[in-house]
């Protein structure tokens, strides 16, 4: 065979695959109309390429083989690749594990570790307790989850800010002023809030930066002075 | 020294671990085909059996039986799941595709196989390296044309040409670098094809 019937062949399914330069796409163009068996050969692969989409995006057998059996001829880049896809691809790891057991040879394919995991939004209720009588501030515990897009929502029943009659313990449905404190102790948000809604939750808008992590403190203040205020801490996850 | 003989048909079927087969094809399946019941996992399994023996049968003892295997139930587990999916009249049977692209000569499953492994790369490596390339690159996995796929996506043919050409730039200089080994390799000569 001549050298360009070998050229051919080594590079026809890169161009089947419209991957190769303008000018070997060329070169291939033209050997191919003057090549009736090289036209022939591509035009008996190229009806076959719509069989492809059952296996398309998994790792190829052919390759899994060379995994298992030969995995030193593999450049670092092409391992990286195919380990890369097994770690994220269960049915590709599972198949080349059952074909490595299956000859008897021990391999281990890598798991996409947690780490690399892509954090989805979430909503984070926060329900603080009243104060104890006579306090002005309390210190909540709060959670967690470190996502950009993250909704801090505040129960409302804390938000309820009572009467000046102990005895009544009504809640007030006057206008509620909001604040919220940063860790660096300025304004992030403010508000005001009319009357009191238990059942409605109060959400702050997200910032465009997100949520960072640290001390915050919303301040719930009525309009004739009547104050409190609570410390909550927003803990990044790892 | 005996010469080295060809395995009679039996004698092939013989030398495989039919057991082990079996289980492991019944592992594999159970995977792809949850939300089917044990009996249908059963019947493909039966399948993927069939379907090694008929290649034994045609093609003699395969060189690796795990890759062989795991290729059977890729295709029939795809032809249980278009059967639920699809009218059985217009039913693509993969694994009889598959089955009858063994058959073909050794020079168009050596581009078939290669255009898979190349597709498999160059889509892992977008997927890597740039995510704005991973369509284009799906879409080449999948056996598609950029005229085909300009249609599909309702893009201009040129558009298309255009970003799938920076793209594989980026493959070019990885292969130039020998990070990548994919096109532009000699085949293995065969004798008699073509002179």
């Amino acid at each position: 065979m001549s050298d360009a019937h070998l050229r051919f062949r080594g590079v026809a399914a890169a161009h089947l695959a419209e991957a190769l330069p303008d000018e070997e796409a060329a070169w291939m163009e033209s050997h191919a109309a003057g090549c009736a068996h090289c036209a022939r050969l591509l035009e008996r692969v190229r009806p076959l390429l719509p069989t492809l989409p059952y296996e398309a995006g998994h790792a190829p057998v052919s390759l899994l083989e060379r995994w298992v059996w030969t995995p030193e001829e593999m450049t670092p880049l092409e391992r990286a690749l195919l380990e890369h896809h097994l770690a994220e691809c269960p049915l590709c790891r599972d198949d080349a594990l059952e074909m490595a057991r299956l000859a008897g040879i021990q391999r281990t394919a890598p798991r996409r570790t947690a780490a690399r995991q892509v954090p989805r939004p979430a909503i984070v209720t926060i329900v603080l307790r009243e104060p104890l009588l006579g306090s002005t501030s309390e210190s909540v515990a709060l959670a967690l989850i470190p996502v950009p897009k993250i909704v801090l929502e505040f129960h409302a029943p804390f938000l309820s800010l009572y009467t000046k009659q102990p005895a009544t313990r009504q809640p007030t449905t006057e206008p509620l002023a909001l604040t919220l404190i940063g860790p660096d102790g300025t304004p992030v948000r403010t508000g005001v809030r009319t009357g009191s809604s238990p059942e409605e939750p109060f959400r702050l808008p997200v910032p465009p930066m997100g949520w960072a992590p640290g001390l915050y403190r919303l301040e719930v203040a009525t309009i004739d002075g009547n104050r409190r205020s609570y410390l909550f801490r927003l803990i990044a996850s790892r | 020294m005996a010469a080295e003989t060809t395995p009679t048909f039996e004698q092939a079927l013989a030398q495989l671990d039919w057991d082990a087969l079996r289980a492991g094809a019944r592992r594999r399946l159970r995977a792809r085909l949850s939300g089917f019941s044990a009996q249908d996992v059963d019947d493909a399994t039966q399948d993927v059996l069939a379907d090694m023996v008929g290649f034994v049968r045609r093609n003699g003892l395969p060189e690796h039986p795990e890759g062989l295997l795991v290729c059977l139930v890729r295709a029939v587990a795809a032809d249980v799941i278009g059967g639920r999916q699809r009218e059985r009249a217009f039913h693509c049977r993969y694994s009889e595709a598959w089955l009858e692209q063994q058959l073909l000569p050794a020079d168009v499953q050596e581009i078939l196989q290669r255009y898979r492994e190349n597709s498999f790369h160059i889509l892992e490596y977008f997927r890597l390296k740039r995510a704005a390339c991973v369509p284009l690159a799906d879409a080449k996995s999948r056996g598609e044309s950029l005229k085909d796929h300009a249609a599909r996506s309702g893009l201009s043919y040129l558009q298309i040409r255009q970003a799938w050409s920076r793209c594989v730039r980026l493959i070019h200089d990885a292969m130039r670098s020998h990070r990548l080994h994919m096109a532009w390799t000699t085949p293995r000569e065969r004798t008699g094809v073509h002179e």
